[in-house]
């Protein structure tokens, strides 16, 4: 059984509030950002609340991330195609040491009575180094990773507001992280998560 | 005894015989008479040639003109008169005498028989119907007493002397050159006649051209303008025709007056002619012209023109009038509004309209109707024109403040009753998570959180760029099966 993963939140310690919070101005900054542009909104007095659960968008796991990258590349698509050939077969591939760049733009819909009156988008870019990194796959499916040294640095963003930063450093990841009996990525795909204040 | 007894016999025949003779020359010679002024002209009548009154002589220096010499005449009594070209017809026997005339022809003189050797005088006189006459008209002329001579009249006008025949009772001759002609007579004398005496009594024609006078001497354009033809004839024939020089004329007719009205300012010189009808077509036998005509354009100034009033609001009607003197003129009237439009000719020297705010200028123009057809006289100045916009209803402010103060008591009570609902029913927001996110309960601040918004969140990963680099050519550094 393999140990809870790191999510997006971890790296950039979005969650960490009270005396826990690194940086406790950035919910503070992005709600006077947003007071601003939404002035048709009176916001609840509970905002930093409602600013944290703004944080449950980055609750996103590395893992799912190293995926989408690997997908790309051409020999672990035929490879994972050939294993598709022989399902009872499980191979081990080892990674040569490589640097994930990531890009992506999550963001949150603001309804009233069902009307879109604001999108909060935010931009997230994230460089991963990593080595000694081996994939389990199975069945044309990968099904374990077995992790190796990973750096990370990154940054949330909202306009020119920056939410948070993460330097160039080691973070710590599970040794296996399995996705034998987990649909990895649907849950990222566009689905949104809804919440009613 | 016997042989003188017979020659008594005959010479007593023969001395009746010649007593016979003289009897018949005797009654020839009474068939000519003396004038009744008696101082003119005698003939002289011998009782040898009496029985010969009508044969003219065969040559000498009053023969007739058309006589060609070798030529045998006819006789006095058959031979034609040939007319002159221009003469228009013989004198009817009913004919008005003349005011020369005292009485009808008289009969010849009843001069006892002349006795053989003796010369006898007969005073005739030369009449004419008229002695002033217009230029182209005919005179007639007689002969009191009539002799059976052919008689010569020289007409003093230039044209070739015309014969009178014996037995015709008058002559006519039409006069075509104006000016003063004397008339003359002479008696074309028999062979063995003596010459002639004094001759006859002349007489003299005045010939006339027709005049023309217009009035006035300068007219506007299309006043009208009149012209009146004075002629010295009487002849109730006489006809005119009047040009205006302005390539229209009238037809023949019988008033000697016409006006006429010019449509533009031009000189222009009239002109009249004279002919006499019964002839078909009428032939023009005189003409002259008047002086010449200046048709002017009225002065300026002549037309006024009122917009009344000069300032108006644009629902009031402006009043365009224009005066001008018609002068026997049929006027017309066009005003040219200022705003691009324009009224048609009209009698009317006015009318109303009605116009849009803004400042106009508008001009009025006035015409003569001649022949269907306006020409135009004058243009007035344009007239500064103002029109504003029509003023706000004076109730319209009360309507505002009505409407205001209404509009306030509905957002009172709108308001209010609001307020009251919101105490009756006060709204719990909540907030409620999905997809296990934890969803914490947020509480209303003072009464204050009346919006219940949602917010969904969308990590979006699949949409993102991902880029991925090896130090190796391949991402797969080894590779390792397991069965």
């Amino acid at each position: 059984m393999s140990e809870p993963t790191v999510t997006l939140q971890q790296v950039f310690e979005l969650r960490d509030t009270g005396a826990n919070n690194s940086s406790p101005g950035r919910w503070k900054h992005l709600e006077e950002r947003m007071s601003s542009e939404v002035k048709t909104i009176k916001w609840p007095a509970a905002m930093p609340d409602v600013m944290e659960k703004f944080s449950e968008l980055f609750d996103v796991k590395l893992p799912d991330i190293f995926m989408m990258a690997w997908k790309k590349a051409d020999d672990l698509r035929t490879t994972l195609a050939d294993s598709r050939k022989t399902p009872e077969a499980t191979k081990y591939l080892e990674l040569a040491d490589h640097t994930i760049s990531s890009k992506h733009k999550p963001h949150i819909d603001v309804k009233v009575k069902n009307i879109k009156i604001k999108e909060i988008e935010f931009i997230v870019t994230l460089t991963f180094k990593l080595k000694g990194f081996v994939l389990k796959i199975k069945a044309g499916e990968v099904e374990e990773i077995r992790t190796g040294k990973c750096e990370v640095e990154g940054k949330v963003q909202y306009q020119d507001l920056t939410i948070a930063e993460k330097k160039l450093s080691p973070i710590d990841l599970p040794v296996l992280c399995n996705f034998k009996s987990e649909p990895v990525l649907s849950v990222y795909d566009s689905r949104p998560a809804v919440a009613t204040v | 005894m016997r042989v003188h007894y017979r020659s008594l016999r005959i010479l007593t025949l023969v001395s009746a015989l010649l007593l016979f003779l003289v009897w018949g020359a005797f009654s020839v010679s009474l068939q000519t008479r003396n004038s009744n002024q008696g101082k003119i002209r005698a003939i002289t009548q011998t009782a040898e040639n009496a029985n010969q009154p009508a044969k003219p002589p065969s040559k000498g220096f009053n023969r007739p003109l058309r006589d060609k010499p070798g030529t045998t005449d006819p006789p006095p009594e058959t031979q034609p008169t040939t007319p002159d070209p221009r003469q228009k017809k013989p004198a009817k026997p009913d004919q008005q005498p003349s005011p020369q005339k005292s009485d009808s022809p008289k009969p010849y003189p009843q001069k006892p028989d002349p006795q053989p050797g003796q010369t006898q005088q007969f005073p005739v006189s030369l009449s004419a119907d008229k002695t002033l006459i217009q230029l182209g008209e005919t005179v007639n002329f007689q002969l009191d007493p009539n002799p059976r001579y052919i008689f010569m009249f020289d007409f003093g006008d230039g044209t070739p002397p015309l014969a009178k025949d014996a037995n015709a009772a008058s002559i006519d001759h039409q006069f075509l050159v104006a000016g003063s002609h004397p008339v003359n007579a002479r008696a074309v004398v028999p062979a063995g006649v003596a010459g002639p005496g004094p001759g006859i009594n002349s007489v003299t024609i005045a010939v006339e051209q027709v005049h023309l006078s217009p009035v006035p001497p300068s007219v506007e354009v299309g006043v009208p303008l009149s012209l009146t033809a004075t002629s010295v004839s009487k002849d109730p024939n006489l006809r005119y025709r009047f040009s205006f020089g302005d390539d229209r004329q009238t037809d023949w007719q019988t008033s000697n007056e016409a006006t006429h009205s010019y449509s533009s300012a031009h000189p222009y010189q009239p002109k009249v002619e004279v002919g006499f009808a019964g002839n078909t077509p009428i032939v023009s036998l005189d003409s002259n012209s008047a002086r010449v005509i200046n048709v002017v354009l009225p002065p300026s100034g002549a037309l006024v023109f009122h917009v009344e009033p000069a300032r108006v609001t644009a629902t009031e009607p402006v009043s365009l009038s224009a005066e001008f003197p018609a002068k026997d003129r049929h006027l017309q009237y066009r005003f040219q509004f200022g705003d691009g439009g324009h009224s048609e000719w009209q009698d009317e020297n006015h009318l109303t309209r009605s116009y849009r705010p803004g400042i106009y200028g508008p001009v009025a123009e006035v015409g003569v109707l001649l022949d269907g057809t306006v020409y135009t006289l004058a243009t007035s100045t344009p007239q500064t024109l103002e029109v504003i916009a029509s003023p706000s209803n004076p109730l319209w402010p009360w309507f505002l403040v009505a409407i205001g103060v209404g509009l306030i008591i509905l957002a009172g009570v709108v308001f209010g009753g609001y307020k009251v609902a919101r105490l009756l029913f006060p709204p719990e927001p909540s907030f409620v998570a999905h997809m296990g996110i934890v969803a914490p309960t947020l509480q209303p601040d003072n009464g204050n959180q009346l919006v219940s918004l949602e917010l969904e969140l969308n990590p979006n990963l699949s949409g993102g760029h991902h880029d991925l680099f090896t130090s190796e050519p391949r991402l797969i550094h080894a590779e390792r099966s397991q069965p």
